[in-house]
């Protein structure tokens, strides 16, 4: 082995000891201060650090019911089991190994297109969705965990952070301080931004305006002037994140236009039908398949002049 | 290589669609086995025998295999258990499946008890504390575990 090499291996070693020391909650709080230290002395270390927070990221991308059933240390299934399963043919590609999807460095930015979503894990593990048409800089250093929302809307899902540095979302409009782990904050085109708390709490902070907390089930709009007052929040409002939108007796214009957000072209819904109540689940990456789900359960048809004008209107008495 | 290929090719894959009861698997790990060869040649002790070489491979190939579906049927599971509202998207599940089995990857040759403290500590956010209790070890073993645990992935990921 290289000197450097053993070099890097031993800042490794360091570095893992660090990540292991203060992931123990019973560490004091001094850990933190020596544990600055440490990763200020060297750019050696902060390379390392760096490892081991590249791994942890990758870590946080299964889901812990699914990493504890299929990791753990129960016996691996019988053998019977896994041939039955390789007779059911789950898809052969027995090439496709692994680029490292959802490794993100520290800083970036990201963007989507019209009717594209992609779930992002940022370098801390915490987790970024961004919905259609959306766009953020992401910034975290050894101080303070943000994301700059410049268009769009997206679910944050933040992690306990070894450092306990702050997260926060800002807008054009203020800083949205997370206090706890689930909430999305969003631009719309009239130039708010709004703000809507899935678990825990936020602390909204208007640029010119009083502060405001935020607890799970509310929703609020805020300008850079003032937050208005909290309302109860759309259940089932974050359900893009997993690519559908969950409509419980809403007006059909109102889930029109959502939809209408990731399809590329034109989608209008006629108004003699826009106050409509509907119910359903709708694919928001495949428009084609929901607006089909739609018209087959009301009592509506689809006019389209071409591929990208679609409207939405009441099904003819011969139809 | 062109003839070496002719010569055992159908061997090979006779051989695989013997254990594997599956002529398109058999197929597939018969051309990974001859792929995995063009990457890294044959040493010279093994070109006397390379009917053997090329089992060896095709075997840990097929352990592989096994494996990667077992992670695909605990994955289905755990779809299973989610509402229908919340089924991830393809990409979404894609990438989800992929990351288990680098994870998997990654903790490949860790001892059963250093995985089962290091799966405690990441997953199930056990206190260091609880993790020591459950597993019949002391707070200090707790820390080396996790420690070797960590810089193995580490190293795999590297």
């Amino acid at each position: 082995m290289k000197p450097a090499d053993d070099a890097e291996r031993r800042a490794l070693h360091a570095a893992v000891q660090w990540h292991v020391r203060l992931r123990d909650t019973a560490a004091a709080g001094d850990a933190r201060q020596d544990w600055q230290d440490w990763h200020g002395a060297d750019p050696a270390h902060q390379r390392a650090w760096q490892r081991v927070q590249a791994v942890n990221a990758q870590l946080a991308v299964v889901p812990a019911p699914l990493a504890s059933q299929a990791l753990g240390a129960r016996p691996p299934r019988s053998r019977r089991n896994v041939l039955r399963s390789l007779a059911v043919g789950l898809g052969a590609g027995t090439t496709a190994w692994l680029g490292w999807q959802g490794l993100q460095p520290g800083r970036g930015t990201h963007s989507t297109a019209k009717g594209e979503r992609r779930d992002i894990t940022l370098a801390d593990g915490s987790l970024l969705a961004l919905d259609t048409a959306s766009a953020v800089d992401v910034d975290i250093n050894a101080r303070e965990r943000v994301v700059h929302l410049q268009r769009g809307r997206i679910l944050i899902a933040t992690r306990a952070d070894v450092l306990g540095r702050p997260f926060s979302v800002t807008t054009p409009h203020g800083r949205v301080l997370a206090l706890g782990t689930r909430f999305m904050v969003s631009l719309d085109e009239a130039g708010r931004s709004h703000v809507q708390v899935e678990e825990k709490a936020v602390r909204l902070l208007p640029k010119a305006g009083a502060a405001q907390e935020l607890v799970a089930g509310e929703q609020a709009w805020f300008s850079a002037a003032a937050a208005q007052a909290a309302a109860s929040a759309d259940p089932f409002a974050a359900s893009w994140q997993q690519g559908g939108l969950v409509a419980v007796d809403i007006a059909l214009g109102a889930l029109i236009a959502a939809l209408a957000r990731y399809r590329r072209g034109y989608l209008e819904c006629a108004p003699e039908v826009a106050q409509l109540k509907v119910s359903g689940a709708f694919p928001v990456d495949d428009t084609d398949r929901a607006l089909a789900a739609l018209i087959s359960r009301f009592p509506l048809q689809l006019r389209s002049r071409t591929r990208y004008w679609v409207r939405v209107e009441a099904r003819d008495a011969a139809g | 290589m062109h003839s070496f290929y002719q010569d055992h090719h159908p061997w090979l894959q006779s051989l695989l669609r013997k254990q594997l009861s599956n002529r398109d698997d058999a197929a597939d790990l018969a051309q990974d086995t001859f792929v995995r060869l063009l990457r890294a040649p044959m040493p010279q002790e093994e070109i006397r025998d390379p009917r053997r070489y090329l089992a060896t491979i095709a075997k840990g190939l097929v352990t592989d295999l096994f494996r990667r579906r077992s992670l695909e049927r605990s994955y289905l599971e755990y779809l299973a258990t989610l509402p229908l509202a919340l089924a991830p998207s393809a990409e979404e599940q894609l990438t989800v499946q992929q990351a288990l089995l680098a994870v998997d990857r990654m903790l490949q040759g860790l001892p059963p008890k250093v995985r089962e403290a290091f799966i405690l500590a990441q997953y199930e956010e056990l206190s260091y504390p609880e993790i020591a209790q459950r597993l019949g070890i002391s707070l200090r073993t707790v820390s080396n575990y996790l420690t070797r645990a960590m810089e193995h992935c580490c190293l795999a990921l590297a």
